[in-house]
């Protein structure tokens, strides 16, 4: 019963919010409200099934999967699973995904039906993506995401955001084709009969491993992860386009690359990442030294968070590439990390600079005296993007630095990129929330809305939570034993 | 219940209760009324500081129930704390009673005296540590910038919150290399932590900056956040820094230089909370040439009895408020004022004061040290300085009558410093002022103290002769030199990363990556998009005409060529 329960969990993960998106579709032009109640309780109920799926792995439910023939004659098949590593991932898009659902209010209001369903169909391709253990379905997946984020960041107020969506549309296109070529290469490479199982695969390169092979996946994940130098059409697209793409670019595209890394390229090549670790290693550190020096130069504060995120995000790419249990998953927990703080950083910026009409750092101040909670609130986001002890950040950024012990360069220059990156996080917090408030050039209209702080604090409260628990809890952030116990390896 | 259970209980109560207060008080506080502020802020302080008290009772009188953590210099440092928070947060109700968001300032306040509650009831450096030593620079930061005055909002603190995240991140790294092959890299860092904490040379030029803060948020930030968690970070590891000398070496002749500049710049014509500031920096620097001199109980007594003598300076001497208190307030006797604060500047320097002790301590310590010399003139220079500074003080008090002054927090400090410093004689005997030598030097240092209080006030009366100015202008330089250096080492740092900041953003991103790399392909499909738009208009076989005579005039000079 439990696993006949866990599968139909699991299939509701990924279509209902697709449901819901051909519901508020079909839904009439004016019945605004409708669409709006629409996609919340199907967002909501994506979330309601993942917690299901919680449950039922309290009694041993997880690895789930789902299994069946879909075009056996080319080897591929409708394989969907869930292990500890995908369940919480999941978990964290159907957070951001309701996050960005009930807290982003669109660009436009006449948008506000396209806004649902792109929305819930970005959220329908990054969960498919996450319990996909076919690479056709993964691909099918990774690629459908780029339609509704390629509406949801073009069709802002005076369409700011084309410029940017046709950069992040293009490059993506760029970097799948050659996904594509690796993909059928690799297909070829594991022999007969022709599968595209990722389980089976994994099990079939163990023996052998496919020399080279794993280049062809690293422009995708790369890009997708904004690490250098495929970095550039993150921060150009974070400062251009609304508010609810801002928050799912940050909180769902970013960990799902690093989560392509994790789940295709340490799954069938192994720990080394069939001999991409060392390079992606120095492209994650770089990614953070860059993210970090960059951000303390940037006037908009959405470029400045993020090339916040883009120092956590390398970090989290140091962390994969590194190989050890504890490194993994303190790379995993980066990856959680960034899409928390950032969904969280970006939906406030999105409604401050909303209200103020602005996105200059320095045309933003005295938010203390206005709206002490909602600017306090921000504080966890950006210190955890820092890697600050206490936040979620610092619980992935730790076990990091512990494998680095052995390579002095690296540890000087991950420290150094940790300072720069909690500095510049503080001081943007300081710089926001500090000073005299000219009411008269803020928006005069009610902001932030009531769901906006409940949603914020709801995220903050998680980062402070995992990160307060990981440090009081002196038994448990054993990283290895956290990472066995999660069961990190090469097949579910 | 049990006595270890009731212990366990105080021991969380030392920084949940000030947390419970700060949410309450940053929920609630704009609801409920001023008695009800008053209340729920001092019971917040004074909850750690009854906590702290009976489990200093428990370790005395039954040390079997008695949980390990918090030992004997962790409740040091947790009563301390606590009363200084007390202290200030008494002041506080009257000094900012007229401002509206007072109870988030409060708020803050309990949330710095939790952050280091959680810091000094933890058994060992760890992670939790580490926790509690960022969040006490975090919520320093954020005090130290809580309705300064300033022309370009949030820049108070900020720095303050920049030397907070290098001495976090250095002991984060010391953490790290703690299992490593070479002990003595960690014992650095550790030490190089505490000193950044703490401000000394070159760390110190977050001083001058706290003149922009309230007086409660000044001195809060001066000693509970800086020197307090400093000395007891040194303090958990004065055995590992006795096995690398070297190190020590560091500790002496960096505490020596912190204490020439301080007491230099204490001596220039500035506002009273600066010089408040610099002397703190002063009394914290002496502390810890206790450890140098390897007595730490002389550096756990300078750092407490300097806290509490200073601080309240720091309520009497503080930048004065812009807007004062409600009328309902009355206004006091400016006589009480000088009384209080001539009083203090008398206990504080005499037997049996902490300060005393301390300085008593050191001198005996110093005795028996090589380097001994230089330590008894530096406290001797600091006694003389102290003096001074207290007697340039005291005459900057405020002198018409009518102004509402609040004496009573002071009055609490200086009075706390004495019944300590009592019981610390009648408890320990003539060992707590280092015996007949330490008796002997201590009160020679307060010979000292009273000549430098004596010459103050004749160098004020004297014209200052012009053959002088140049000696004056030379200490305005060192002190001048001493604060750029201290503004050197974050805006050197800071600078040269923006530059390269500057560099990798234009330079990489915008000219190499986006204008080669990836503006190369969305280059090409916009292109594409604008030639299929151009046939499309019918503008293309025009452009055609003029592109292809071009390229045949063009082939026709290159073949006549």
């Amino acid at each position: 019963m439990d696993g006949s329960l866990a599968r139909i969990l699991l299939v509701c993960l990924p279509s209902l919010p697709a449901l819901g998106a051909l519901a508020v579709g079909v839904c009439p032009p004016r019945a605004t409200r409708l669409a709006r109640s629409l996609g919340w309780a199907f967002s909501l109920g994506a979330l309601g099934a993942w917690i299901g799926l919680w449950w039922l792995s309290k009694n041993g439910s997880l690895p789930v999967s789902l299994e069946f023939p879909w075009v056996p004659e080319l080897g591929i098949g409708f394989h969907l699973g869930l292990d500890a590593v995908g369940f919480w991932f999941s978990g964290l898009i159907v957070m951001v995904g309701g996050a960005a659902m009930i807290g982003t209010l669109p660009g436009l209001p006449d948008l506000n039906r396209s806004h649902l369903v792109c929305l819930l169909l970005a959220e329908c391709g990054m969960l498919g993506a996450v319990a996909s253990w076919d690479l056709i379905l993964f691909i099918a997946f990774w690629e459908v995401t780029l339609v509704p984020f390629f509406l949801l960041m073009g069709r802002g107020p005076e369409l700011r955001g084309v410029a940017a969506a046709t950069r992040f549309f293009v490059t993506s296109i760029a970097s799948s084709v050659v996904l594509w070529v690796g993909v059928l290469l690799l297909v070829r490479a594991a022999g007969e009969p022709r599968t595209f199982d990722l389980g089976e695969l994994s099990r079939r390169f163990e023996a052998a491993p496919a020399g080279g092979l794993a280049w062809f996946f690293v422009p995708a994940f790369v890009m997708r992860l904004a690490v250098f130098p495929l970095h550039t059409w993150f921060p150009v697209a974070q400062s251009d386009s609304p508010v609810a793409a801002s928050v799912m670019l940050a909180g769902g595209v970013l960990p799902l690359g690093g989560f392509g890394v994790y789940h295709l390229l340490h799954r069938i090549f192994g720990a080394q990442l069939g001999g991409t670790a060392h390079a992606l290693a120095w492209l994650g550190l770089g990614t953070t030294l860059l993210g970090g020096l960059v951000a303390l130069v940037q006037r908009d504060l959405k470029r400045l968070l993020a090339c916040l995120c883009l120092g956590q995000t390398g970090l989290a790419l140091l962390g994969l590439s590194l190989g050890s249990p504890a490194a993994v998953w303190g790379g995993l927990v980066l990856l959680a990390s960034a899409g928390l703080s950032g969904a969280a950083a970006f939906l406030f910026a999105g409604v401050v600079c909303q209200a103020r009409d602005s996105q200059r750092v320095v045309d933003i101040s005295g938010l203390w005296r206005r709206q002490p909670l909602f600017s306090g609130l921000f504080l966890p986001a950006v210190a955890s993007l820092g890697a600050l002890p206490g936040t979620v950040g610092f619980s992935g950024a730790w076990p990091v630095l512990r494998e680095l012990q052995g390579e002095g360069l690296m540890l000087v220059l991950a420290a150094f990129a940790l300072l720069v990156l909690g500095g510049a996080g503080l001081w943007t917090s300081r710089r926001l929330s500090g000073g005299v408030f000219q009411a008269d050039l803020w928006n005069s209209s009610r902001w932030p809305r009531r769901r906006q702080v409940v949603v914020l604090l709801l995220l903050a409260g998680v980062i402070l939570a995992v990160g307060l628990w990981t440090a009081l809890d002196q038994a448990a952030p054993d990283p290895a034993a956290a990472a066995a116990s999660m069961g990190l390896g090469r097949s579910p | 219940m049990t006595l270890s259970s009731l212990a366990n209980a105080a021991v969380l109560l030392t920084w949940a209760a000030p947390v419970a207060a700060s949410l309450l008080l940053s929920l609630l506080g704009g609801r409920i009324p001023r008695r009800g502020l008053t209340l729920l802020s001092l019971s917040g302080s004074a909850l750690p500081l009854l906590c702290g008290g009976f489990l200093l009772g428990l370790r005395w009188l039954d040390p079997g129930s008695a949980p390990p953590a918090p030992d004997g210099t962790a409740l040091w440092a947790l009563l301390l704390s606590s009363f200084l928070a007390l202290g200030a947060l008494w002041q506080a109700q009257r000094s900012v009673a007229a401002f509206s968001g007072r109870h988030r300032f409060y708020a803050l306040m309990m949330l710095l005296l939790a952050a280091a509650g959680f810091l000094f009831t933890r058994a060992a450096l760890d992670l939790a540590f580490l926790v509690g030593w960022e969040g006490l620079s975090l919520s320093g930061g954020f005090l130290a910038g809580f309705w300064a005055i300033e022309e370009r909002g949030g820049r108070t603190g900020v720095h303050w919150l920049l030397l907070g995240r290098v001495s976090g991140l250095l002991l984060l790294l010391s953490l790290l290399t703690a299992a490593g092959p070479h002990p003595e890299w960690s014992t650095s860092l550790l030490l190089a932590a505490a000193l950044v904490r703490a401000g000394v040379v070159p760390f110190h030029g977050t001083v001058p900056e706290l003149g922009r803060s309230r007086s409660t948020a000044a001195l809060l930030v001066q000693t509970l956040a800086s020197w307090v968690p400093a000395v007891f970070l040194l303090d958990r590891v004065q055995d590992s820094l006795e096995r690398f000398p070297v190190l020590l070496d560091w500790l002496l002749w960096l505490s020596l230089a912190s204490v020439a500049f301080s007491l230099v710049a204490a001596m220039q014509p500035q506002a009273p909370q600066k010089i408040v500031g610099w002397l703190t920096m002063s009394a914290g620097s002496l502390a810890l040439l206790g450890f140098a001199a390897g007595d730490p109980v002389a550096a756990l007594t300078l750092c407490a009895g300097g806290a509490l003598l200073l601080a309240g300076r720091f309520l009497l001497n503080g930048r004065p408020e812009a807007e004062t208190g409600p009328d309902e307030i009355a206004a006091g006797p400016i006589f009480r004022l000088r009384a209080v604060s001539l009083a203090s500047a008398v206990v504080a320097m005499a037997p049996p004061a902490l300060w005393f002790a301390g300085c008593a301590r050191l001198l005996a310590a110093a005795a028996g040290d090589e380097r001994g010399a230089w330590i008894t003139a530096a406290v001797f220079a600091v006694q003389f300085g102290m003096g001074a500074a207290l007697r340039r003080l005291h005459e900057a008090l405020p002198a018409e009558e009518g102004a509402r002054c609040w004496p009573w927090p002071a009055l609490l400090f200086s009075v706390g410093h004495l019944i300590v410093g009592a019981a610390g004689i009648l408890l320990f005997g003539e060992a707590f002022w280092g015996g007949a030598t330490g008796i002997r030097l201590g009160l020679g240092a307060v010979l000292a103290a009273g000549a430098g209080w004596l010459l103050a006030g004749s160098f004020a009366r004297l014209k200052v002769a012009p053959r002088f100015i140049g000696a004056r202008r030379l200490m305005e330089l060192l002190a001048d030199t001493g604060l750029g250096l201290g503004r050197l080492v974050i805006l050197l740092p800071v600078g040269l990363a923006k530059a390269l900041g500057v560099v990798l953003w234009r330079l990489l991103g915008d000219i190499l990556i986006d204008g080669l790399g990836t503006g190369l392909p969305v280059r090409t499909v916009e292109g594409t998009g604008l030639v299929l738009r151009h046939l499309h208009d019918g503008r293309i076989r025009r452009t055609l005409l003029i592109a292809a005579w071009t390229a045949l005039a063009l082939l026709w000079a290159w073949t006549r060529s």
